[in-house]
């Protein structure tokens, strides 16, 4: 053991962690930019985090199409084969379908918001030990993507990038307590202030909160973001499952179960342009 | 010969093991979770490799482990590349020193380096800038479930990294 303390090793693993202390201090002080090894080692391993990622996905859709189709045993193995063929088209169809339905939504979604500029990404990695589900997409600067845009998928918003590489960029969820924006019940108008916390988050839901005691908000009212903060305004955020009053009394909150599902996510949107982008950032304060 | 290459061989099957695990942990493909806790699977490979390894060696795994994996998650800023890098020592160190590489004690210091990770997990990230509450929520609903979790699933990686000894 004391030969190794004195060894070249050693002196060179010192190196190397005092290295990477450095500069995460100054990644630190520049802000919302990947650290310069984690952009290169995501760079070059994007291609097969995504390949991985398609290839892993490929097999649960398929798993999944013949654990719905198998619930009879067949004998005739012909009818076998010709099933599963059979199969392997209605996942390919199902694929395409999807496809069709995500594009299809998302002009629905342009049509409503014509000033937003889309960047298609979808998920490559995800950072298992996150309790807020945090992920990693493939699109980065060059794709035009920048700190703070907006992601969504066609049934609502999931979180803002909150951290951006050249190839790759991080993406905070709406679980997240570093989220906060104002936000709106469709029904009644009432407005508050979204935020996730730890203790939501295992449950997958999220806090809206600071609502007046008058309010009238129910649940099953579905959440929008009102323009205050990062987002623009109208983006659906979720709907309404627990209404109850804060600690002191003075205000209500109500427990929010994004559209979204962030779980499970696979392809995504990201809004790189709206009308009055450049507001508050992230955090809630400002830019 | 037949020694150097099984000895390549075993290389390229421990650089595989690593390029495998780290790609399921980073895409979660398959969902190991029981409520809070969620297994750090690279940890444990990393644990039972760094039983079996020169303190080097260790070292470098645990530096290109951390790399990697700082590149798939936000806000680390090279945590994990300088945690598992010390944590990778640590365990190699304390196997080849103070304890010795049975089950009992191997296990004992796969714990250790599990709580050691995921309480420095939870000073760098949850200590500043959360409240009391949050804090506390995520070191005991989270870290120390996580950290035992993790323990578990060192077994595996123990007995094929015993099992490469054997045959080199």
């Amino acid at each position: 053991m004391r030969f190794f303390f004195s060894s070249k090793q050693f002196k060179i693993i010192v190196a190397v962690t005092l290295s990477i202390i450095a500069i995460a201090v100054l990644s630190m002080l520049l802000g919302s930019r990947i650290s310069p090894q984690s952009d290169i080692i995501g760079t070059i391993t994007a291609p097969f985090k995504a390949a991985f990622t398609h290839l892993s996905n490929s097999v649960s859709d398929f798993v999944s199409v013949y654990k719905d189709g198998t619930k009879t045993q067949l004998e005739n193995t012909e009818l076998e084969a010709e099933l599963n063929e059979l199969r392997q088209q209605m996942a390919d169809y199902e694929k395409i379908t999807k496809e069709n339905e995500f594009y299809k939504n998302y002009l629905e979604i342009k049509e409503n918001h014509p000033d937003f500029k889309f960047v298609p990404a979808y998920r490559i990695a995800r950072d298992n030990l996150d309790p807020y589900k945090s992920f990693t997409i493939n699109k980065g600067s060059l794709d035009g993507v920048s700190a703070n845009d907006p992601i969504i998928t066609n049934a609502g918003l999931v979180g803002y990038i909150s951290e951006v590489g050249l190839t790759t960029s991080k993406v905070a969820t709406v679980l997240s307590p570093d989220i906060t924006f104002g936000a709106l019940g469709n029904r009644t108008n009432d407005s508050g202030i979204v935020s996730g916390t730890i203790e939501l988050a295992g449950s997958m839901r999220t806090k809206f909160f600071n609502l007046s005691r008058s309010c009238n908000i129910a649940i099953g009212d579905y959440v929008v973001t009102s323009g205050e903060g990062v987002f623009p305004a109208g983006l659906l955020v979720g709907e309404i499952k627990s209404v109850g009053s804060d600690t002191y009394n003075t205000s209500i909150y109500a427990e929010v179960e994004p559209f979204a599902d962030i779980e499970n996510i696979r392809e995504v949107m990201v809004i790189t342009d709206f009308e009055g982008k450049g507001g508050l950032n992230a955090e809630g304060g400002s830019k | 010969m037949i020694k150097f290459n099984s000895s390549t061989a075993i290389k390229i099957i421990t650089a595989i093991l690593f390029v495998f695990v780290c790609l399921f942990f980073s895409i979660g493909t398959i969902d190991l979770r029981i409520k809070n806790a969620t297994p750090f699977t690279v940890l444990a490979l990393l644990t039972a490799y760094a039983l079996f390894s020169s303190p080097t060696k260790s070292a470098f795994a645990g530096l290109a482990v951390g790399v990697f994996l700082d590149s798939t998650s936000g806000g680390t800023y090279g945590f994990n590349s300088v945690v598992l890098m010390l944590i990778s020592l640590f365990v190699c160190i304390t196997s080849n020193n103070i304890f010795n590489k049975n089950l009992k004690a191997s296990l004992v210091i796969s714990l250790l380096a599990a709580v050691t990770y995921f309480v420095l997990y939870w000073a760098f990230f949850y200590i500043i800038g959360c409240s009391l509450r949050e804090s506390l929520t995520y070191l005991i609903n989270y870290g120390f479930t996580s950290a035992v979790y993790t323990a578990v699933f060192v077994l595996p990686f123990y007995y094929i990294f015993k099992f490469f000894q054997k045959l080199i």
